[in-house]
């Protein structure tokens, strides 16, 4: 705000000369109201939408009024500097977009303005500037947090950036503003949300506290620049003497004494708000205060008679009243009464003075004092100026002292009166927006049962507004009721039941004004207080009231600006009405599910595009799937114009899709009574594709599609995945606009929810290691996103553990089925990526977790045997290793173990990775240490039969041979340990035998195959043995195999079917 | 580019140099000096003739001074102020002529013409409200096919005077704008019969033109081809050579060379005045159209946006603009700005073929 620092005489002759400027008034603005927005005295508010917003809203419209002369010496500068002319026709395209607020075609424009042929060169210079304006714009109108920090960060980045490479352009003093303005803001608001804490959120406060303290400095750093910069200028600038030539003065000269007077001030007051930081009575508080009143009284003292210095001044006094030098303080705001300037800038000023001198009275009891000075202030008002904040500020001042003096004993009989002036204060107060008017309100509230009310109301006007000051005072108890929850819990249940009584005669008043109204001469009030009934009746849970007056709105008056928000109403109390019925009675559920059905079928037709429209189509959406309504589902869909089925689309298709996935889970939809009926799985899960794909394509050219569309999305990517269709998955992921990825890195309302981003990763993550060849690095880097979303508090490992589980369990199958169908080189690329994961969940906290160090032994097991050579030795060593650990554990805690059986598989694995690693001997001593357990275990035996064989075969020794034919390791009744297949035939003979007397057939079959397994094993290594011998020994071995084969040929013609048949029949060959 | 048997926009007008100015500030002396001798004067494209009118003929204006005689072109007349004019004739010519149709009218209404009884005089008046009804009538403002008929009976009625070429291409404008093509060519066709390389150009750009609402490109650029060829050399007609230029390069993007046509109508915009708004809205309005067949919707809006932002006071293009705005708002996923595009056509231009589409 460079206006202040100027003379005040000049300024009306100056102003008129601005006219024209209202280009550039944006950006003079931009600097205006960081003056502004520090300059202002109350802590700040928060809105529901921006981040940042003081609660005196009408200070942005105001200053606009009185910056003329910041325009004009602004465009001074910028005329000279780099600011373009005014032919820039790029730049007014620019304005233009803004002025509609249509942000988002900015950042576009300014990404491609290289391609417009009327973008000159000094626009193109101060493209990366304008795209943070544009930025910081785009953050005032983002409701997410995250969303809205990650933007003002950028901003703050583009504007460092500008200020670096342009630092002798004008426009980097304006960058240096921006900077000062959004950390000032940024702190501010980290201690608005510090005093919203509970008294016992201590260490959260010290944090924010910090945060604030951080910015702050960060603020005051550029300040600092800012000051440098403008002094480096003015230092560049002819000489006074020749200035003087130009009169009355170098306007550039006076730009930049302006911007270092106003980043001065900034400072001081950046001091006086970083007092706040500090806990109240400390010294670090007070040494802020001391300093901050310091500066500001240098601003007072170096800009004498300037509007820069009064503020100065009246800040200094803000100093002293916090630290309670009351005297000092009250100097300081009578210099700024008694100063006879009456341009409406400092007539605000004076106003504040006298506020803060009101509340010093007030503090020490001074009543009267308080009540003559600002009761001389509101005298003197001018025109509208006590709707204004500074003058309803001191109107509130005057209604605490009017109350003080009532509660005072020496009031008497004047009391009443006192309380009467009050409360008429408070209810212009509680009219108008500021600073007070939610504590008139509350107030109001707590002062008033039924004050001022008629009992009954006879005409249509009185019974209208006695219902919408009900409606008003229900409002404000609730609030004050919300309020005192902290401050004064004893209240709230007296500030509820006044809610409660509020609300009733609002109800009592608006059915009487519907009595007396006529349609001719109150149809817009009609409209707007059936409106008002709806809403009460739904909170009242008057249901079936509130959706008949709702639906009446909407049909009546479709055109009425209530009429959507009414329909919205009716179709929440007919959904409610709908879910009780229906539990009490299916079949009774029958006239509330048609009454849904009507009126979201209204609102689709009504509001197609709107808010109301599409959660009026979801819910039917919802309710045909849950009906198993799949058709209707569709039928519903078509009925929406082509142009807006996209976000339905998506939703039926992930409605769909995830019914696939239950059904085919074999898990029906989640509730008795609706299994998939009508439509078979596989049709529902094309159907679901085909569904997601037209919703995904429709959706692609938007900028910021909905958190329903967004999973949708999301689910589509699954489908794709599902469906091997892995490049489009990625494209999909990647989607500049819409992809799952470019939202969470985008930090739009769906990116920034954390279930999403973790499904995105997961897909991602997916996707990436399932291409060919694998990304691993964006793999690697998806792992890192995860690991950093899911955090590290509670069960967070165990998530990602089951989350890389269920991955790795699904890039088994893959590489398994890579491996069968011969693609080892793929097999070996998915392994690899496979093996990143597998490193993640070892060295996650959870890896020593019974059931994922045993995944991770199986997992490295099979995938060692899906691969050849040097490939596979890799992951035997970390399955061995695995299975090491886990017995090592258990041996040295019993209860580390599930059950002995775990440990016993355990050990079998470790036979298996030994056996693997062709390790014969040490692979035999886990098999058999357990056979010692369980000799009967026939797995067991195999393996061991197995081992023998191989370890016979690859060393050469045909005693180890005849060891897995005839078995080995006698124990004292005589039997081998090992059976040898010989015997494991007999037994799975018998075994057989017995099944087939109990007709188990599972059984017959799997020891019909155990025994031709060993009665082939046993002739196949027969013929091993006949290989490494010579001679006559040869043939022998040769011949007892070829007659083992030619007999089982004989005895068994069928061979147990195919398998064996193709097997000794290969066998045989060979041994031909 | 502003056809001469058009009036100049202000716009046009602040574009003059510094000496141009000194020279209309002159102006209202040497009006009043005419004025008070009863001499007619003909604003050419490059200064004034006085003197007394001789003949009016459809292709020429003869004005007589000191006994010499000098025949003006019609091509190279902006305007005639008549010698025995009511006043408030200049007045109701500016407004015309910026564009300001609505007032003009309002102006004509109150115009007493009963005591007028010179017959240029109120030809130039039938004129004036002729033009302001089919320019609104175009623009979507009024009721084009009365307004076509207007246009139609003064052709019948005055077939000597010297605005007949521009109420020609007029009666064109209209015909096309009703979607009547062939019979739009067939007016336009009547222009080139005229001996001048001048109208020569003008009937093959507007025949082009046409063609190209047809949809038939190659046959466009064919006739746009005509027109920049006959305007060489011709100081009046090359006047219209970028207008030509830039039809040219919308037909050869339909055609499928979008890359060259875009470059051809950026290199167009970047060389035109920014007074010259009425071009500036057509050359964006064909930026986006190209960019709308090379399948770039984001382009194609920031290019129709200029016209809705910059220069909306081109009301034809203006419409066009809106319209395609409303389209491809909905495209890119903002439903509330293409209704807000789409209510802003219907409101400022009810009538026209773009809001009707």
């Amino acid at each position: 705000m460079n206006y202040c620092y100027w003379n005040l005489g000049r300024l009306s002759r100056h102003a008129g000369r601005c006219s024209g400027l209202a280009t550039l008034q944006g950006l003079t603005l931009i600097g205006a109201t960081l003056f502004e927005a520090i300059s202002h005295g109350p802590p700040p508010s928060v809105s529901m939408k921006g981040e940042y917003v003081r609660s005196d809203c009408s200070l942005h419209g105001r200053l606009i009024g009185s910056a003329s002369l910041a325009l004009y010496l602004s465009c001074l500068i910028l005329c000279e500097g780099t600011r373009a002319d005014t032919d820039d026709m790029a730049m007014a395209f620019v304005e233009g977009l803004r002025e509609r607020g249509w942000h988002d075609v900015v950042l576009e424009y300014l990404d491609r303005a290289d391609r417009d042929p009327l973008a000159t060169q000094a626009f193109l210079d101060r493209v990366s500037y304008e795209r943070a304006v544009t930025q910081t714009a785009l953050a005032g109108e983002t409701t997410n947090e995250k969303q809205r920090t990650a933007v003002l960060d950028q901003a703050i980045r583009g504007f460092q950036r500008y200020a670096e490479t342009h630092s002798n352009s004008a426009l980097s003093l304006d960058a240096l503003n921006q900077i000062g303005r959004v950390l000032n803001q940024r702190a501010l608001y980290a201690l608005s949300r510090s005093d919203r804490l509970p008294a016992t959120a201590q260490g959260q406060r010290e944090q924010l506290q910090q945060q604030a303290r951080d910015s702050f400095d960060s603020a005051r750093k550029s300040l600092e620049d800012l000051i440098e910069s403008c002094s480096r200028m003015e230092a560049s600038l002819p000489k006074a003497a020749q200035a003087q030539k130009q009169p009355p003065g170098h306007p550039r000269r006076q730009a930049l004494q302006a911007q270092q007077a106003e980043a001065e001030f900034s400072l001081a007051k950046i001091l006086f708000e970083s007092s706040r930081t500090y806990p109240v009575d400390s010294k670090g508080r007070s040494q802020a205060l001391e300093q901050a009143a310091e500066a500001f009284k240098k601003l007072f003292e170096d800009y004498d008679q300037k509007l820069v210095g009064f503020f100065g001044r009246l800040y200094e006094g803000r100093c002293y009243q916090t630290l309670d030098k009351t005297e000092q303080a009250l100097d300081c705001f009578e210099d700024l009464i008694d100063q006879p300037i009456s341009i409406p800038s400092f007539r605000r000023l004076v106003a504040r003075a006298y506020r803060h001198r009101a509340e010093i009275h007030l503090a020490n009891g001074k009543f009267d004092k308080s009540i003559e000075e600002t009761s001389e202030c509101l005298r003197e008002s001018r025109g509208l100026e006590l709707q204004q904040p500074e003058w309803l500020a001191v109107a509130f001042q005057l209604a605490k002292a009017y109350q003080a003096k009532a509660a005072d004993s020496s009031a008497g009989d004047n009391a009443r009166k006192l309380k009467s002036e009050s409360q008429k204060l408070l209810r212009n107060i509680a009219r108008h927006p500021g600073e007070f008017q939610r504590q008139a309100k509350g107030e109001l509230a707590s002062g008033s049962a039924d004050g001022g009310l008629p009992a009954v109301a006879k005409t249509f006007d009185e019974a209208f507004a006695a219902g919408k000051t009900s409606l008003e005072r229900m409002n404000s108890a609730k609030l004050a009721a919300k309020l005192a929850l902290e401050n004064n819990p004893d209240a709230v249940e007296n500030l509820r039941q006044q809610a409660a009584s509020h609300q009733t005669a609002s109800i009592n008043y608006f059915q009487t004004a519907v009595r007396l109204g006529d349609t001719d001469d109150h149809l817009e009030e009609l409209i707007e207080l059936r409106y008002f009934l709806c809403w009460l009746y739904w909170e009242d849970d008057r249901l079936h009231e509130a959706a008949v007056v709702g639906e009446f709105l909407a049909r009546s008056y479709p055109d009425s600006k209530y009429a959507a928000m009414a329909a919205k109403v009716a179709l929440a109390a007919f959904e409610r009405l709908y879910n009780q019925a229906r539990s009490a009675d299916t079949a009774g559920a029958e006239f509330e599910a048609g009454k849904l059905n009507d009126i979201a079928e209204l609102m689709v037709l009504r509001w197609p595009d709107s808010p109301e429209g599409s959660a009026a189509m979801n819910l039917l959406i919802n309710i045909a799937i849950r009906d198993d309504r799949i058709a209707d589902a569709e039928a519903l869909l078509e009925q929406l114009p082509a142009s807006s089925r996209a976000s339905a689309e998506l939703t039926l298709g992930s409605s769909l899709w995830t019914r696939y996935l239950r059904s085919s889970a074999g898990g029906g939809s989640g509730s008795v009574g609706n299994k998939v009926s009508d439509v078979s799985i596989t049709t529902l899960k094309e159907r679901a594709g085909d569904l997601l794909s037209r919703g995904f394509e429709a959706t692609r050219s938007k900028t910021n599609p909905s958190t329903a569309e967004a999973t949708g999305i999301l689910y589509f990517v699954q489908w794709l995945l599902a469906h091997d269709r892995i490049d489009q998955a990625v494209a999909v992921l990647e989607d500049e606009q819409v992809g799952p990825l470019s939202l969470v890195e985008k930090v739009t309302s769906a990116g920034a929810q954390s279930e999403f981003a973790q499904e995105a990763y997961k897909a991602a993550l997916r996707a990436y290691v399932s291409l060919e060849p694998p990304e691993r690095n964006k793999a690697r880097a998806m792992m890192d996103e995860l690991e950093s979303t899911l955090g590290k508090a509670g069960n967070s490992q165990q998530q990602l553990t089951s989350i890389y589980v269920s991955l790795g369990l699904q890039l088994q199958r893959q590489i398994n089925e890579l491996s069968a169908a011969g693609n080892t080189s793929k097999a070996r690329n998915v392994a690899a990526a496979f093996g990143d994961l597998l490193k993640r969940v070892t060295s996650g906290s959870d890896g020593n977790d019974w059931k994922v160090q045993s995944w991770i032994a199986q997992t490295n097991l099979q995938l060692g045997r899906g691969l050849r050579g040097e490939d596979a030795a890799s992951y035997f060593e970390q399955a061995e290793k695995a299975c090491r650990a886990l017995l090592a554990a258990a041996e040295k805690d019993p209860d580390f173990a599930p059950s002995k059986t775990a440990v016993l598989r355990v050990r079998k694995r470790l036979g298996d990775c030994l056996l693997a690693k062709q390790e014969f001997e040490a692979a035999l001593e886990q098999y058999t240490s357990i056979l010692k357990e369980k000799p009967s275990m026939l797995e067991l035996q195999q393996v061991s039969a197995l081992v023998l064989q191989q370890w016979g075969t690859e060393s050469k020794v045909i005693q180890k041979i005849e060891l897995a034919i005839r078995g080995t390791l006698p124990q004292a009744g005589g039997k081998n340990l090992v059976w040898g297949w010989v015997r494991l035939a007999t037994i799975a003979d018998q075994a057989k035998r017995r099944a087939t007397q109990r007709k188990n057939s599972a059984n017959v079959s799997r020891y019909t195959d155990l025994f031709f397994e060993a009665r082939f094993n046993a002739a196949k290594a027969r013929f091993a043995a006949s290989q490494i011998s010579v001679g006559a020994l040869r043939q022998k071995h040769l011949e007892t195999a070829r007659r083992s084969v030619k007999s089982m040929q004989q005895l068994y013609p069928n061979l147990g079917g195919p398998k064996w048949q193709k097997a000794f029949a290969e066998l045989l060959k060979q041994m031909e | 580019m502003k056809h001469p048997l058009r009036f100049p926009s202000p716009s046009a007008q602040h574009r003059l140099p510094l000496l141009a100015l000194l020279a209309i500030s002159l102006v209202p002396t040497l009006y009043s000096l005419c004025s008070a001798q009863g001499l007619d004067r003909i604003m050419r494209r490059n200064g004034i003739d006085s003197g007394k009118i001789t003949n009016v003929s459809v292709l020429a204006v003869t004005i007589s001074k000191g006994g010499v005689e000098n025949k003006v072109p019609v091509e190279e007349i902006r305007s005639i102020d008549f010698s025995g004019e009511p006043t408030e004739l200049s007045s109701i010519r500016k407004n015309a002529g910026a564009g300001r149709y609505r007032e003009a009218l309002a102006k004509l209404k109150d115009l007493d013409s009963e005591k007028v009884d010179r017959k240029e005089i109120l030809q130039e008046i039938e004129y004036l409200s002729v033009l302001s009804k089919a320019r609104m009538a175009l623009a979507g403002q009024g009721d084009l096919e009365r307004a076509g008929g207007e246009v139609s009976n003064f052709l019948s009625k005055h077939r000597t005077s010297y605005h007949v070429p521009a109420v020609i291409e007029l009666y064109g404008d209209v015909l096309s704008a009703g979607t009547k093509y062939s019979e739009a060519r067939a007016q336009y066709a009547k222009l080139g019969k005229a001996p001048s390389p001048f109208f020569k150009a003008r009937s093959a750009l507007l025949t082009g033109r046409v063609l190209q609402e047809e949809g038939k490109h190659a046959e466009a650029v064919a006739q746009f081809d005509i027109s920049l060829q006959a305007a060489k050399g011709n100081a009046a007609a090359e006047s219209q050579m970028a207008e030509a230029l830039l039809h040219r390069a919308v037909s050869q993007a339909a055609t499928g060379e979008g890359e060259q046509s875009t470059d051809a109508i950026k290199q167009l915009i970047s060389q035109t005045k920014p007074e010259d708004t009425e071009l500036l809205a057509r050359s964006y309005n064909a930026l986006g159209d190209c960019f709308l067949r090379s399948d770039d919707p984001k382009s194609a809006r920031l290019a129709f946006l200029h016209v809705d932002l910059l220069f909306h006071q081109a009301g034809t293009e203006h419409a066009k603009a809106l319209y395609e705005l409303s389209k491809l708002w909905k495209v890119l996923g903002q439903e509330t700005r293409s209704r807000d595009a789409l209510e802003r056509l219907q409101r400022e231009y009810p009538e026209s073929r773009w809001a009707r589409k």
